[in-house]
């Protein structure tokens, strides 16, 4: 593979940790727009409106969790001084992106799941 | 030197003549023919809109009749949209990519080239239905039933539905080949935090395009479907349903305005650092609101459905989507701001443009989050503050970016200065002209006039106001006009411009005005995001001979060869060779068309072009024993050799080709499973129409002869890995034959079926997703077949096998695909 010239590069945090920094926020953005919608007409068939506050809650942890892969991975690479290693610079971007990126979407989780707060599923 | 430089023009110089014209496969070559094509189409579709304002200019006018005035806001607005927006960035991103990430051409230049002729095609079949008559009247977005063929029985919608299609393919071609080069062909050193702002743009959009365009291929088959065989997607009485199609356009037309959108901001943010001489503030936020806005506006599809009665709770995640989105939008607007704030900004037309998109963009951006609230929308839909809206956000967003790109990378791409007094009396004519024509049409909608009405009764309050926009719409088709005699009359009579006339920044500026076919003598090597700012004037040097041979400035042998680079940091890994000028893609663009298009006259013209396709693919991908074959060489990645040639696995452009390919064959598949859902959450009962679910016996022998044709390729794949031909021929003529077992038993399973595709829509959809499925493997036996008669040549070595291993790689995908296509089909209707 590519990235794994890439990832020597990037000591001294992982590849994977970046990945997750970069993307895990979004997917669970993804998963919980994917998983509530659909599920509306059964909780109002249900009456289970508390799954859907769980995949809110669930889903907000797991943005938050990313969100501190990135901050830990942001951080050691802002202490790893290699200025002229070429992936701690590109690392420390995928990281800072990682931490906008987590709290962008989980703002964006919560929004999605106040309606649930205020509205009827069977409305 | 002199020499190199002469085996660089001889190399990457085409053909002269009729013949250089039509194998054509420069990016720039092709680039410029998008965008010269969408630009004509642009000014077709802006004289339709003014037809449209004449005839609404007063109250009760006759100028077009019903019929009439329908196809010509259709054609208006599916121009404008799938024939102007899309092509004109993709244009542009084919274009300038290139030159921007300091590559010599495309990682696919043949594909490229296949994908221009289709958009070309397709457009010429959209006006040639409008010249006889026939053109498309159900608007851009085509809802059924209206569309259907109960209420719809002339070709209008058959053109649309086919061109469409067609056209969906062209978008595609573009956008994997635009993500393959930005992630494979780098310059040396431009890890992806060095990306030009309008490399991650053009990046993001072409990300939208594979996973949106699907989608819409998928709703578009179905109503072809639907009108010429007889199937039920979206008939009521049958089981079927008409949201189906209102949630797949949407899938798509969503994401679809974003994808117009974000190039756009590309262009801004170039625009911005140059105008303003300094780079952008907030690399990294502005990076991720683009993918953000491009992932969020994924998210937001409903908001185009809240009057169709989904479940309010369901429609209010998506307003809290649509809202949020406002959120990345905002930053880049403050990071541009805070830029021009900072900066010491120059007052030049492209500078102006940007000026009127951020006004006008976030104008149109509040009215956005209007709409985005259920309540406010159910006041509004469908009057004339959407289309108040609508032209804010893409006329703002895009075409004022686009125009002020226009006129910023002109004299880049002509060699020539455009004119400065032209271009100011451009801008100003458009944007007084936009804001004259568009914005009393919040203050008609909200006074109750609904959208493509052809016209309307005296004394409710719209006659002023309509006056007002038909004149403001003809201010701003004079600015148009104007902005065009100033590119024509610049092009021809404009002083000539150097390398980087408005002292920009990006490595589009390194090279000359216009570039050589080459791109640049000497591939340069990045170390900041503004190289021309902030490194030293490499370029107007003679490159040391260490650099000239570490990064490919001398091809051998009449080879085009750029860096390829690996995907994060931009290291050197290999060097990619590039084909040359080729007539193929030009016909396997007829072919292709043949196959789509023929449909609207015969249905038997459909066979006949897939075989004529698979010809030219054939004809495409057959060796050339007169060149020297590249041999797949497998070094392990850690040892990176800039002198290496051609290679397998991930670093070969050709494996991310066919990684894209399969995400583009994964969003398909995974539509129609949606589907298949959809229809069956809505049925009473399942299979419809009483039918018992399918016997299981026969599918499941099947499943097991398709993974075992997977598993002898899988074994046949491994043998060429070793030296071994006989095994990949005893390999390829097993899998060959499963393969064929399969379809037989298929056949039989299904000649005893009770249903058929035009029986309800259980039938419909199930028929159509076998039927799908078994079209590709039909396609891969035609496939196998070239591959196995090379191999019985003794064409493939241990070294020489990416033929192998692509054909490999399709297949198991086929396969692979089938298990949870064989889980909806027969699993499933005993558990629903």
């Amino acid at each position: 593979m590519t990235t794994e010239a890439d990832a020597r590069a990037t000591e001294p945090v992982g590849m994977l940790a970046l990945w997750v920094s970069v993307l895990g926020a979004k997917l669970a953005w993804l998963a919980h727009l994917a998983l509530s919608y659909p599920l509306v007409p059964l909780v109002c068939a249900g009456g289970g409106e508390l799954l859907l506050h769980t995949i809110t809650v669930v889903a907000l942890l797991a943005a938050a969790g990313t969100g501190f892969v990135a901050w830990r991975a942001w951080r050691r690479l802002r202490l790893a001084n290699e200025p002229d290693e070429p992936g701690t610079p590109r690392g420390r971007f995928m990281a800072v992106y990682g931490v906008l990126s987590s709290g962008l979407f989980a703002i964006t989780i919560v929004a999605q799941g106040l309606p649930t707060f205020v509205l009827d599923p069977c409305m | 030197v002199a020499t190199t430089l002469d085996r660089l023009e001889r190399t990457w110089s085409p053909p002269a003549g009729l013949m250089g014209w039509l194998t054509a496969v420069n990016h720039r070559t092709v680039g410029l023919r998008y965008i010269t094509t969408a630009l004509i189409l642009f000014l077709i579709a802006g004289a339709q809109a003014l037809v449209i304002r004449l005839q609404l200019a007063q109250p009760g006018l006759s100028i077009l009749s019903p019929e009439a005035y329908n196809q010509v806001f259709t054609m208006h607005g599916t121009t404008m949209m799938f024939l102007f927006a899309v092509p004109v960035m993709e244009g542009i991103g084919i274009y300038l990519v290139p030159l921007m990430i300091g590559a010599r051409d495309m990682a696919f230049p043949r594909l490229n080239a296949f994908g221009y002729w289709v958009y070309l095609i397709a457009a010429l079949t959209l006006y040639w239905s409008f010249l006889v008559g026939s053109a498309p009247d159900g608007g851009w977005f085509a809802y059924v039933p209206l569309t259907g063929p109960e209420y719809s029985q002339g070709l209008n919608i058959d053109y649309y539905v086919t061109a469409i299609t067609f056209l969906e393919i062209a978008a595609l071609v573009a956008a994997v080949e635009l993500i393959v080069t930005i992630f494979k062909l780098r310059a040396p050193g431009m890890a992806i935090h060095r990306m030009p702002l309008f490399v991650w743009a053009i990046l993001v959009m072409a990300f939208m395009i594979v996973f949106a365009m699907p989608p819409l291929m998928v709703g578009s088959v179905m109503l072809a479907l639907d009108r010429m065989v007889g199937t039920h997607f979206f008939n009521v009485a049958q089981g079927g349903d008409p949201l189906l199609w209102q949630h797949l356009f949407w899938f798509f037309g969503h994401p679809e305005v974003y994808i117009v959108l974000i190039p756009a901001l590309g262009v801004v943010s170039s625009i911005v650092a140059t105008f303003t001489r300094r780079a952008v503030i907030g690399y990294t936020p502005i990076v991720l609101s683009i993918v953000s806005i491009g992932l969020l506006s994924f998210g937001l599809w409903v908001h185009h459905m809240y009057t169709t009665g989904l479940p309010a709770l369901g429609e209010n995640f998506f307003a809290a989507a649509s809202m949020m989105i406002a959120i990345p939008s905002g930053i880049q607007i403050f990071a541009w701001i805070a830029t021009i704030w900072e900066g010491k900004p120059v007052w030049r037309t492209p500078f102006l443009f940007v000026m009127g998109f951020l006004i006008i963009f976030v104008l149109g951006g509040i009215t956005g989050v209007m709409v985005a609230s259920v309540p406010f929308d159910a006041q509004v839909h469908d009057t004339y503050f959407v289309v108040a809206h609508f032209h804010y956000v893409l006329i703002g967003g895009s075409v004022f970016p686009l125009l002020g790109g226009l006129h910023y990378w002109f004299p880049k791409a002509i060699g020539k200065l455009p004119s400065e007094r032209l271009g100011r009396w451009s801008f100003w004519l458009l944007f007084l002209g936009f804001n004259i024509a568009f914005f009393p049409m919040h203050i008609t909608g909200f006074l109750g006039m609904p959208r493509r009405v052809y016209t309307y009764l005296p004394g409710l309050g719209w006659d002023v106001l309509n006056l007002v926009s038909t004149i403001g719409a003809f201010v701003f088709a004079l600015g148009a006009l104007v902005f065009a005699y100033n590119m024509v009359r610049s092009a021809r009579h404009g002083p000539l411009a150097d390398d980087n006339p408005w002292g920009a920044g990006t490595l589009e500026w390194a090279t000359s005005s216009p570039p050589p076919p080459y791109n640049f003598r000497v591939v340069p090597e990045v170390r900041s995001r503004e190289p021309l700012w902030e490194q030293e004037r490499w370029w107007a040097s003679e490159p040391p001979a260490e650099r000239q041979a570490s990064i490919v400035a001398d091809p051998e042998a009449g080879r085009r060869e750029t860096p390829g680079t690996s995907l994060l940091d931009g290291r050197v890994m290999t060097r990619v060779v590039l084909p040359g000028p080729s007539l193929w893609p030009l016909g396997l663009a007829i072919a292709v068309a043949i196959t789509f298009i023929g449909s609207l006259i015969s249905l038997w013209l459909v066979p006949i072009g897939a075989l004529l396709t698979y010809v030219a693919i054939v004809g495409w991908t057959w060796p050339n024993r007169a060149r020297p074959q590249a041999e797949v060489n497998v070094v392990a990645a850690e040892t990176p050799d800039p002198q290496r040639e051609p290679v397998a696995g991930s670093e070969a452009p050709m494996w991310w080709g066919i990684v894209m390919l399969i995400v583009i064959e994964t969003t398909v598949f995974a539509t129609l499973i949606t589907s298949y859902f959809y229809l069956s959450n809505g049925a009473a009962e399942w299979p419809l129409g009483g039918f018992s679910p399918p016997d299981l016996l026969l599918p499941t022998i099947n499943l097991g002869v398709l993974l075992l044709s997977g598993g002898a390729m899988y074994w046949g794949d491994r043998g060429i890995h070793q030296g071994n031909q006989r095994r990949l021929i005893i390999g390829l003529l097993i899998s060959f034959a499963l393969g064929v077992v399969f379809l037989v038993l298929k056949y039989i399973e299904y000649s005893d079926n009770d249903y058929l595709w035009d029986t309800n829509a259980y039938g419909s959809v199930v028929w159509t997703i076998t039927g799908f499925h078994s079209a590709h493997v039909i396609a891969l036996l035609l496939k196998t077949l070239t591959v196995l008669v090379l191999a019985w040549q003794g064409f493939f070595t241990e070294k020489r096998n990416l033929g192998v291993e692509v054909n490999g790689f399709y297949w198991q995908f086929v396969v692979v695909v089938w298990l949870p296509l064989y889980a909806v089909l027969y699993l499933a209707p005993r558990w629903l």
